[in-house]
């Protein structure tokens, strides 16, 4: 019986066959260029990967990066930190975080409050930017949505949720607001938004130029400013079409924000060059690097009421350039990943992280109320300065529920039972708790802040959101139950069949301990300790794997190097046996197409690298193999093994064509990078062929 | 000077010199590979070519079981209870197939024998086109695909 094997990508929008995985350096953004250049080693920093097909050159999503996870891997698809010795060989249990997904755990583990600012306590979000408007009202994105601010509060509450990456907001004068997005593989394409002061939300037309945008300013002339990620800048004269190119680049380094000072200046930031972070000021149509010491600068904002100039720095400081002239100075603040700085007109200055958006606090008092005027952690309803806090309620009809405390936020004093709407629970479940009809066809939003010991059945189709804080020793399950948070020790069973119907997961997360079970069709992030069954789909787009711990290395403690990875379609080779068996499958390379050599300098030193795994899937959907359960796994997964011929490789092991109830396949996917080329890396062309070696009959 | 006319002249015993940046390949053509079994009645049932064997459509009560190469080699397998061929082959990324060599697995009584039939020589490895590698194992090959002899 012959085999047939079918070797595919995902671009995100369809599988392509693919031709060949080429490896650039990271300042190969055009398809036509890279196709030309073959395994470049980038002499430091991120590698641009490259899947070939027929019709096109596909950037793989994300970037790989020799040395540390990608931020955009880290924003998008999360990462793991794991906290304790671990040996997948030996141990169960891991310790650490399992954070992905544009939300990243609401639970706030650490305080970033700073000198001079305060938190804004916003949703925890993975804040890529911020803008405030002339109004003074602010807006922020996300990778994956846009925020405006509630009017009289500092609440940002989303507004658009489209997944269009992006990566730049800015604030003109006559209150228009600006966007810009990046070009990524598999995304929307790289747009200009506006939303004007009293009109609705346009694109701008670009006549058709379509650039890598990474910034965006607005002048005092209500003239925008963006920048391309390799520094060519463009122009909106008045923020109106048509675009014009000012500055055609590039500036060494990937740009990360853009900003134009009072008296016309505009400053450029890069994150990463060849001699790191820099920042750039253009003077006399000509960017003139400023005598900085290197930074990853994440963001540049000037001020609306005098000169300054403020930067931020991914994992530092924020930083103050005075009236626009001398050294960047730092401003003591927190050592967190701030992502974002901007300037009211008002002269505030804000800033965000991956947790929250601050506010340079300009008295004690204002700080004392922005922290009465925050939502709450869950995002679950505004909590209005008329809240009642803490006032006893004995509810009836609920089982043998006592002693609940309950902060409406808009409602106080309308009480209905079995209707609790935008409300916030703090109850002591204390006995059994069984057969509570919170809800019917409401969902309630509560917060369980007590030890569960009995079963919380819900069985009437109602649904449950919150936070579990605490202990759950018994059961909780129900067709509609969705636990968004459980911050304890779960020695029970957390089960359910169904998320929130916002695509949200139902376990958003636990932290603490699990000892029992936890199933469900989707799970979200998970911080703590699993020491039981873990099942269940989890959540990621075109993702097929769901757990990529090595069962070769341990993973030192506090360690994030190695970082296990996500497979999804976006950044891995899949082989699909589509007909027949193959036998004593390996996946390994060869210098080229003799298959008999290893003496590519990539190959013998062992800079090319797979994660990998052979499985069958348990989802039919072809473009989006998903496996979960080790019942189906063919190979286990390889983490960071190098493929060198005959020597190293990942397998044996053979592929069966299945197609039966909740088993398909079967696949073998691999993500290829390269790891380890440093500057002393001599830059040239080393091809090499990556190779599937199998019997059949 | 080739003498054949022009569109068989790339159908050679031998499919090609693979030239690579260290080594130099020579592999058999394999569409002109083949096996050959006959049965006990006399019948006797062809292969087709590597890619598509045709091993599937062989019978049980097999008599005897022979592999003919492009190059003009034929190599008889003996007796035995059973035999399961594979092929082997590595297929790169861009598509690219290398026949590296016919496992034939034979059913002993207590164990599997291996003729491992070579299908490309090189200027590393010390075999050539041809040649024969046997091998004895205990592992236990599962397969549908085992015919066994009459």
């Amino acid at each position: 019986m012959a085999v047939t094997i079918t070797k595919k990508f995902h671009n995100g929008t369809e599988y392509k066959d693919i031709a060949k995985v080429v490896f650039t350096s990271p300042n190969f953004t055009s398809p036509a260029v890279a196709g030309t250049r073959s395994h470049m080693p980038p002499g430091g920093a991120y590698m641009g990967t490259w899947f070939e097909a027929v019709d096109w050159m596909y950037r793989a999503f994300p970037d790989q990066e020799y040395a540390q996870f990608p931020d955009e891997m880290e924003s998008l698809f999360g990462k793991v930190v794991v906290t304790s010795l671990f040996d997948f060989a030996s141990d169960t249990t891991i310790s650490g975080y399992h954070l992905y997904g544009s939300n990243y755990p609401i639970a706030a583990d650490t305080v970033h409050s700073t000198d001079g600012f305060v938190e804004l306590n916003q949703t925890k979000r993975n804040w890529g930017g911020i803008s405030a408007a002339y109004n003074g009202s602010l807006h922020a994105y996300t990778a994956a949505g846009l925020y405006t601010q509630i009017v009289g509060t500092q609440s940002l509450v989303s507004w658009d949720s489209r997944n269009i990456y992006w990566s730049g907001v800015t604030s003109s004068l006559n209150g228009d607001l600006f966007f810009c997005s990046k070009m990524l593989t598999g995304a929307f394409d790289p747009i200009i938004y506006k939303k004007p002061f009293d009109g609705l939300p346009i694109d701008i037309d670009t006549a058709g130029i379509l650039e890598d945008w990474r910034g965006i300013a607005s002048s005092s002339t209500n003239d925008i400013y963006i920048a391309t990620a390799y520094g060519s800048i463009y122009k909106l004269p008045g923020g109106l079409a048509p675009l014009e190119l000012l500055l055609p680049g590039p500036i060494g380094g990937l740009v990360s924000g853009i900003t134009c000072s009072l008296n016309g200046s505009i400053y450029v930031t890069v994150s990463t060059s060849a001699n790191g972070g820099v920042i750039y000021k253009l003077v006399d149509g000509t960017f003139i690097s400023l005598n900085q010491a290197p930074r990853v600068w994440t963001g540049i904002a000037a001020s609306k009421v005098n000169n300054n100039v403020y930067a931020v720095e991914e994992f530092g400081d924020i930083y103050v350039q005075i009236y626009g002239e001398g050294d960047f100075i730092p401003t003591g603040q927190a050592d967190t990943r701030w992502n974002g700085i901007a300037c009211g007109f008002d002269g505030a200055v804000y800033t965000c992280n991956d947790d929250d958006v601050y506010k340079m606090a300009i008295d004690p008092a204002e700080a004392a109320s922005l922290n009465i005027l925050c939502i709450d952690k869950d995002n679950y309803g505004v909590i209005g300065s008329s809240s009642v806090v803490g006032e006893p309620y004995i509810l009836e009809g609920v089982g043998e529920v006592t002693e609940v405390s309950i902060v409406f936020s808009s409602t106080v004093g309308t009480k209905v039972v079995n209707e609790w709407l935008n409300s916030t629970v703090v109850a002591d479940f204390d006995t059994l708790v069984s057969g509570v009809a919170i809800g019917d066809a409401n969902p309630v939003t509560c917060d369980i802040s007590a030890v569960v010991s009995g079963t919380a059945d819900d069985t009437e189709g109602t649904t449950l959101l919150g936070s579990v804080i605490g202990s759950v020793t018994g059961i909780m399950n129900g067709t509609g139950t969705v636990i968004g948070t459980v911050s304890g020790t779960v020695s029970g069973e957390l089960s359910s069949s169904t998320n929130d119907g916002t695509g949200n997961r139902e376990y958003s997360i636990v932290s603490g301990t699990i000892s029992g079970t936890l199933e469900g069709a989707e799970h979200g992030a998970i911080s703590g300790t699993v020491s039981g069954t873990l099942s269940g789909a989890m959540i990621g787009p075109y993702e097929f794997a769901s757990l990529q711990y090595t069962t070769s290395d341990s993973i030192t403690a506090a360690s994030t190097i190695p970082l296990p990875r996500r497979h999804h379609g976006g950044n891995s080779v899949i082989f699909a046996v589509s007909f027949g068996e193959a036998y004593d499958c390996r996946l390994t390379a060869w210098d080229d197409a003799t298959h008999s050599t290893t003496n590519n300098k990539i190959l013998a030193e062992e800079h090319y690298r797979v994660d990998a795994v052979a499985f069958r899937s348990n989802s039919a959907e072809p473009h989006a193999p998903v496996f979960n359960d080790t019942g189906l796994l063919v190979h286990p997964e390889a983490f960071d093994i190098p493929l060198k011929g005959n020597e190293k490789y990942f397998g044996d092991f053979d592929l069966i064509f299945a197609i039966d109830s909740g088993e398909y396949g079967e696949y073998v996917v691999f993500t290829p990078r390269l790891v380890n080329m440093d500057d002393s890396f001599i830059a040239g062309s080393y091809d090499f062929v990556t190779t599937l070696h199998y019997q059949y009959t | 000077m080739d003498k054949r006319t022009a569109p068989v002249r790339h159908l050679d015993s031998v499919d090609g010199t693979v030239y690579g940046k260290h080594n130099k390949v020579k592999m058999v053509n394999p569409y002109l590979c083949y096996f050959i079994v006959t049965y006990g009645d006399g019948s006797v049932y062809s292969g087709n070519d590597l890619f598509t064997t045709g091993w599937d459509g062989v019978r049980q009560g097999i008599k005897t079981l022979q592999y003919k190469l492009s190059t003009g080699h034929i190599i008889n397998i003996p007796k035995f209870k059973g035999y399961l061929p594979t092929i082997e082959v590595s297929e790169s990324i861009e598509g690219f197939k290398m026949f590296h060599a016919i496992n034939v697995n034979c059913l002993g009584f207590e164990e599997v024998v291996t003729y491992r039939i070579i299908l490309k020589e090189d200027r590393i490895s010390k075999y050539k086109i041809g040649d024969i590698i046997i091998s004895k194992s205990k592992k236990n090959i599962k397969s549908s695909q085992w015919r066994m002899s009459s």
